[in-house]
């Protein structure tokens, strides 16, 4: 082959053209969506970040000026404040239903059964879903019982804390059975919390924060 | 800061914690800024970089733990990635050459040294076995953001002859580093 001929770019080519971003962003859209089912591309993706990575010593640091840590501030947190009502209010009236519920609830306070549960619907039961935590192993898994995902979007499952500054994402609920691992920070305080889901772009909100509308709620009980 | 902790730090992020994205950023942007610094030469364009960095830093945090390579490498790529984008937007001659001269000299620290000792030199010594223009060509890619055409016009030679020149160095690069 001469220098001129146009080589086909093979699988090898591709991941470190993708890891050196030289790709073209149609090309770099197609590639991940490759990435996304293909564990042994992204392998090779990998490869080429870890082996290229010491080129990156060579870069001295630069202190950036205190306004862009302000701005990145303003930019993450300062445009969140308005959302905080609605779930502040969720939060309480649910955690205030729940309190009612509890008192019926014959083994509150067997501590042989530290299982949770959430049931979050709908008024009129259009979408109804159903979580189960296992207090010990952070085992939450989530079962959609009836309704479907809107075309083009996402589900994705928040937990709401006692005085928690913002709902946390638990992740996007891919199939009507989801298996999510509550990381160990989350397992502490498992009172007046609340479980819901919003609507949101495929992937999940961009933000970080809840974007679409809550779809649905419920606080999570001692079942 | 050690790598561990940066670590920590993106997995605390991941979990929506403000503090955890602050102490980040305290602990890693003057190397992000760097990294757009040396792509971009522009400071005011850098630091609209730098703060699209960290807003993306906060949204995919949760995607860090699947990735193969070090955290920092992680946040580099981060940066790396958007500083270029501004840069193939821009589409004009880089105007920051003056800018660059005055940084100082490129030398990592002799921490950093140790850290990265053995897979820098192994790249280094890889490196060296390519054709200097070659190996040159990889640096600037990495390093500067430069595209295809960049480098084809650099070395006055047609865009395919280029591609086909950089892939070839990939590959031997890569029969030299194994794994």
């Amino acid at each position: 082959m001469s220098d001129t001929d146009h080589q086909i770019a093979n699988d090898d080519d591709s991941a470190a053209e993708y890891a050196l971003h030289l790709m073209a962003p149609a090309e770099r859209a197609a590639f991940e969506q490759r990435l996304t089912v293909e564990p042994a591309l992204a392998a090779k993706v990998d490869y080429w970040h870890a082996k290229l990575a010491p080129l990156a010593d060579e870069i001295v640091p630069v202190a950036p000026p205190l306004a862009v840590q302000k701005r990145i501030e303003a930019a993450l947190f300062g445009a969140s404040k308005p959302r905080l009502v609605w779930w502040r209010w969720l939060a309480g009236g649910l955690v205030a239903a729940a309190l009612g519920i509890a008192v019926l609830q014959p083994n509150l306070f067997s501590p042989a059964a530290p299982i949770y549960i959430a049931e979050l619907a709908d008024e009129g039961r259009s979408l109804v879903v159903v979580a189960s935590l296992n207090a010990a192993s952070g085992a939450l898994v989530v079962t959609r019982q009836s309704g479907v995902v809107a075309a083009g979007r996402d589900q994705e499952l928040w937990i709401i804390l006692p005085n928690a500054d913002a709902p946390i994402s638990l992740g996007v609920l891919a199939s009507a059975q989801t298996e999510i691992l509550l990381p160990d920070e989350l397992r502490g305080n498992l009172i007046d919390v609340v479980l819901a889901i919003s609507d949101e772009p495929l992937g999940g909100s961009p933000t970080g924060a809840p974007t679409g509308a809550i779809l649905v709620a419920g606080p999570l009980t001692l079942g | 800061m050690q790598i561990d902790d940066v670590e920590k730090l993106i997995g605390r992020v991941a979990l929506r914690d403000r503090a955890a994205l602050l102490s980040l950023y305290s602990a890693t942007s003057a190397k992000l800024f760097g990294v757009c610094l040396r792509i971009l030469g522009d400071r005011a364009e850098s630091e609209d970089v730098l703060q699209e960095a960290y807003v993306r830093i906060w949204q995919r945090a949760d995607q860090y733990a699947q990735r193969g390579y070090s955290p920092m490498t992680w946040l580099i790529t981060i940066a790396r990635n958007l500083a270029i984008d501004h840069l193939r937007a821009r589409r004009a001659p880089s105007a920051g050459t003056e800018l660059l001269e005055m940084l100082p000299d490129s030398a990592p620290n002799p921490e950093q040294a140790a850290l990265a000792g053995e897979a820098r030199a192994q790249l280094g010594l890889c490196l060296d076995g390519l054709e200097p223009t070659h190996a040159d060509a990889v640096r600037r890619v990495y390093l500067d953001g430069d595209s295809y055409q960049d480098l084809a016009t650099r070395h006055a030679v047609p865009l395919n002859t280029m591609r086909t020149w950089l892939r070839r160095s990939l590959q031997k690069l890569k029969e030299c580093l194994g794994g």
